[in-house]
């Protein structure tokens, strides 16, 4: 075992130092003279690029805790979409692109549509796990 | 090209435009990209003919050996003229041409009078929600400013460069599976969504209108709750009306504001109102086909970025980022296809 913190805890922290003491920083001297056209592009400018860093950082610290069961989850649906008994996540989702484009495969699009949307489900619960929710979750199918 | 070289060339075209005599100084830098630069000036009548006004220059390189990869600023004026013309709130131009002196590439400039108030689109969203009317008064406007530009025949614009492209949708359908094909990694929602759209075609426009292209929160100066001009008119083309009214009610260009379908301030009933209200007819069919293929588009779009970035041509932690917002553009376009498969 590596020593600790460990990735999950890192990234979380380098996230929350970021948006705890560096935005706020940047966000005083953005807006330190009052008028927005003298504002200091610079400093507003840094301050996006922190608030980006720090939101990738969440992203990766979910991404090591989710993502393993995710992608396994999702091979096992275009398995099963596809007919296949083997392939990695890649593959699979070449061979559903493929037969999509061509109409080979005469696919359900109801079928389809159910896996497309859990394997979207799951990349969504890392990227980012409100978006489901702000529409009031009565979005998706 | 040097400040002075600059400056004299300005003047120059300002001159030839019928603003001279005058005399002007560049204020600051306000965008620096690779082709594109835009400055703010002052300028300042010669004589009693009022006071120093602010205007904003934005520069563009144009390479010949690539023409039509960037459309030239001498079409953009004419096309923001004709609107502004039709009673669109956009920006005034003041002169448009190439700088006299410039040695090679030549530098095309469009040069606009600078309209007071506020784009950037959390803060449009804060500023309308401020006074009473909300964002009422802006999404009406936002109809309003549609239909004149939908109104206008685009066989009456005169072009000098080159004529502005058709968008059919079977066009724009082989445009999206075109830069689908070109991203490296399988992108199946994408795939499965142009399926979709070509198996549901929408019905025909009336005419084929003028199209702002690009008519959505960011793009759209907002001064006192109000719409007082729309920017970036660099991807207008010929097509279906409901585009624009698709684009601007995108979930992405809502900025967290997504109960508010209108570009995260107003709702879509207003916007259809005004729409009709002022000659345009809605299509409530294209609507939905276009939001569709605009959603589409521009997770594309997202993934492309990304693409520039792993490849290395790009090295915006923005693009990094956009290969993992792919995924809330897929989102939204299940959910927009889900009442359409069985």
């Amino acid at each position: 075992m590596i020593d600790r913190p460990d990735a999950h805890r890192l990234l979380l922290a380098v996230a929350e130092a970021l948006t705890d003491e560096v935005v706020p920083v940047l966000s005083a001297s953005a807006s330190a003279s009052a008028p927005v056209q003298v504002a200091d592009p610079e400093a507003a400018a840094a301050r996006y690029t922190a608030r980006i860093a720090a939101n990738l950082c969440r992203i990766v610290a979910r991404e090591a805790e989710l993502w393993p069961q995710a992608e396994a989850a999702t091979v096992a649906d275009l398995r099963g979409l596809l007919g296949r008994d083997g392939g990695s996540l890649e593959e699979l989702s070449r061979a559903l692109d493929d037969e999509l484009r061509t109409g080979a495969g005469d696919l359900d699009p109801g079928s389809v549509h159910r896996v497309l949307s859990a394997a979207v489900g799951r990349r969504l619960a890392i990227a980012r796990p409100s978006y489901g929710d702000d529409l009031g979750g009565g979005h998706r199918s | 090209m040097t400040d002075e070289h600059l400056l004299a060339g300005l003047e120059q075209l300002m001159t030839s435009a019928g603003h001279g005599p005058l005399s002007l100084t560049v204020d600051r830098e306000l965008t620096a990209g690779a082709n594109r630069r835009t400055i703010r000036l002052i300028i300042t009548p010669a004589g009693l003919d009022g006071g120093p006004y602010a205007a904003i220059a934005q520069l563009v390189e144009r390479d010949d050996a690539r023409e039509g990869t960037t459309r030239s600023v001498l079409d953009e004026a004419a096309v923001v003229s004709a609107a502004r013309a039709n009673g669109v709130p956009a920006v005034e131009v003041l002169a448009a041409g190439r700088l006299p002196a410039a040695t090679p590439p030549p530098i095309e400039v469009l040069v606009t009078r600078e309209v007071a108030g506020e784009t950037i689109p959390r803060r449009v969203l804060r500023s309308v929600g401020a006074v009473e009317d909300g964002g009422r008064k802006l999404t009406r406007s936002c109809g309003r400013a549609l239909a004149r530009l939908h109104a206008i025949d685009p066989a009456a614009v005169s072009l000098a460069q080159e004529p502005l492209p058709v968008f059919t949708v079977a066009r724009y359908l082989d445009h999206l599976t075109e830069r689908l094909d070109d991203l490296p990694d399988p992108h199946p929602t994408f795939r499965f969504a142009i399926n979709r759209l070509a198996h549901d075609l929408p019905s025909d426009p009336p005419k084929r209108s003028l199209i702002h292209g690009d008519f959505r929160n960011g793009n759209l100066i907002v001064d006192a709750a109000d719409l007082a001009a729309a920017l970036d008119w660099e991807l207008v083309h010929i097509g279906d009306p409901m585009e624009d009214l698709a684009w601007i009610c995108l979930r992405t260009w809502r900025f967290g504001s997504d109960s508010r379908e209108v570009g995260g301030f107003g709702r879509l009933d207003d916007l259809r109102r005004a729409y009709a209200d002022s000659g345009g007819r809605w299509r409530q069919d294209a609507f939905e086909w276009w939001t569709m293929a605009r959603t589409a588009w521009w997770g594309i779009g997202l993934a492309a970025q990304a693409v520039a970035f792993v490849e290395g041509r790009s090295n915006s932690l923005v693009h990094a980022a956009s290969g993992r917002r792919v995924v809330e553009l897929e989102y939204d376009l299940l959910g927009l296809l889900a009442a359409r498969v069985g």
